[in-house]
């Protein structure tokens, strides 16, 4: 009897302790699980901003493209502000295509041989691209505007820029959005460090007017009979 | 005492039994509470976010819808002109530019990075650089290539390409690899520079994985900042010659 009531009293016991691990595993996977479901909410919830933020801004560019078509409609009628408005369009894309001489606020970077070290088409590649990153919005090497398929090659002595030989000094020129002038120095700073361990000469001048020339098209560095519009 | 202390011990561990089972009942309910409620939210604002893309979607159709209008209105003002020079001009900035999406024979390059790399030597050797990228741009360019997208970006005047971590900006936006770089241009002339370069040799060393198709048609969009080109050009003033 005795014995009997110890026994019963042990199972009660042990039934207790699985139980307590048991609990204790279940409350803290419940937990995690909670905690793991509001990490998703948040995801989702930033993902739903950043959607928002993406469609104001679409629906801003959609009414400017809208008054500016109303106004476009009316070109046909030879409607004089019709007309300027889409000469004004015609000069933007003109100007980012670099069919136009530009003025601006920027920077000009000279390359040079230091014999026996050479300027290779790498180093220009290199200057042109960390331009570009940093914000410019009209580059030339050696007054030779770069545009969307300006190639930079090596070949022999020469480089050749948009179809045309060229050799060292470069001078490299780059107007910038005068709010990014201070960060395309520094980045180009980086770069410039490369290319003196290059054991090229440069440097490195900022100027509040630079003027870039326009991209001459003789038509045969610029070809575009492969390409079909699809609009 | 025995009959006593065992009562004792009876009453504490069903206290504790009690305790427990209640703990139990509060952890289970809360948590099934927190889930449902989490569940409510986290399908409102899925059907939130399926309704942003769409609207996104749309708005996106009708942009391009407009562009279309304008550049249309553009080439009849243009026809009407009768100027040879400014029709011209006008193909370059279209098509060269990349102001509108355009169509043709070409190659299609896809980049990826090595699944295999060799111990001992430094991982930076079997992964895409931007410098790799830019080099073979530079490589199409230089073979012919008349318009050249990366990832879906169009290759415009001032596009970069510069390395940010395991992922590459190419006009703004981050693309991690594969790498596509499409390019229209003759498919023969570009294959062959490409295939015979120095860079995809190189990659090729390191078990980067190139693989290089002719295709008759590609088709390469428009340049994503087609309609804002005002923030591209903000810091330059025409110069009269």
């Amino acid at each position: 009897m005795k014995i009997a009531r110890n026994l019963a009293m042990m199972l009660v016991c042990m039934l207790l302790g699985i139980m307590l691990a048991l609990q204790y595993r279940s409350v803290n996977y419940n937990q995690s699980i909670a905690s793991l479901e509001n990490k998703r909410l948040e995801e989702l919830k930033e993902e739903v901003i950043r959607l928002q933020n993406q469609k104001n801004e679409l629906q801003e560019r959609y009414q400017k493209l809208e008054e500016e078509n109303q106004t476009f409609a009316r070109v046909k009628a030879g409607d004089s502000e019709a007309v300027q408005q889409l000469k004004n369009n015609l000069l933007k894309a003109r100007i980012f295509a670099g069919l136009e001489t530009v003025r601006g606020a920027g920077i000009i970077i000279t390359l040079d041989d230091d014999y026996p070290w050479a300027v290779m088409d790498a180093h220009i590649l290199d200057v042109v691209n960390e331009l570009r990153a940093s914000g410019a919005q009209a580059i030339s090497v050696n007054d030779e505007r770069v545009v969307a398929m300006t190639e930079i090659r090596s070949a022999g002595d020469y480089i050749m820029i948009n179809g045309k030989q060229h050799k060292a000094p470069f001078t490299i020129k780059a107007i910038a959005n005068p709010n990014y002038l201070e960060r395309a120095l520094m980045m180009i700073g980086g770069v410039v460090e490369n290319l003196e361990g290059d054991g090229l000469k440069v440097s490195i001048k900022k100027s509040d007017e630079i003027i870039i020339n326009k991209f001459v098209d003789d038509g045969t560095s610029i070809r575009t009979d492969l390409l079909t519009p699809v609009e | 005492m025995n009959k006593r202390a065992s009562r004792h011990i009876s009453f504490i561990v069903f206290l504790l039994l009690g305790m427990l089972m209640a703990w139990q009942l509060k952890s289970t309910l809360n948590a099934r509470r927190a889930a449902a409620a989490n569940a409510l939210d986290a399908n409102m604002l899925r059907e939130q976010i399926t309704e942003l893309q769409q609207d996104i979607e749309e708005l996106r159709a009708a942009i391009d819808e407009n562009i279309a209008l304008q550049n249309e209105i553009i080439r009849e003002y243009i026809e009407l002109q009768n100027d040879d020079r400014m029709s011209r001009e006008w193909e370059v900035i279209k098509l060269h530019t990349g102001l509108v999406g355009v169509e043709g024979p070409g190659i299609t390059i896809t980049l990826d990075d090595a699944q295999v790399r060799e111990p001992g030597m430094p991982s930076g050797f079997f992964i895409i650089h931007d410098f790799d990228i830019r080099t073979i741009l530079n490589d199409l360019k230089i073979a012919g290539a008349q318009a050249v997208a990366i990832n879906g970006e169009r290759v415009v005047p001032m596009s970069e390409q510069i390395c940010a971590g395991p992922t590459i900006i190419i006009n703004g936006n981050r693309y991690p690899v594969p790498y596509v770089i499409e390019a229209i241009g003759d498919p023969d002339e570009l294959y062959e520079a490409i295939n015979t370069s120095f860079k995809i040799y190189e990659l090729r060393q390191f078990n980067i994985k190139v693989d290089i198709k002719k295709t008759d048609k590609i088709r390469i969009s428009k340049f994503s900042g087609a309609d804002k080109l005002d923030r591209f050009i903000s810091g330059l003033e025409v110069v009269e010659k």
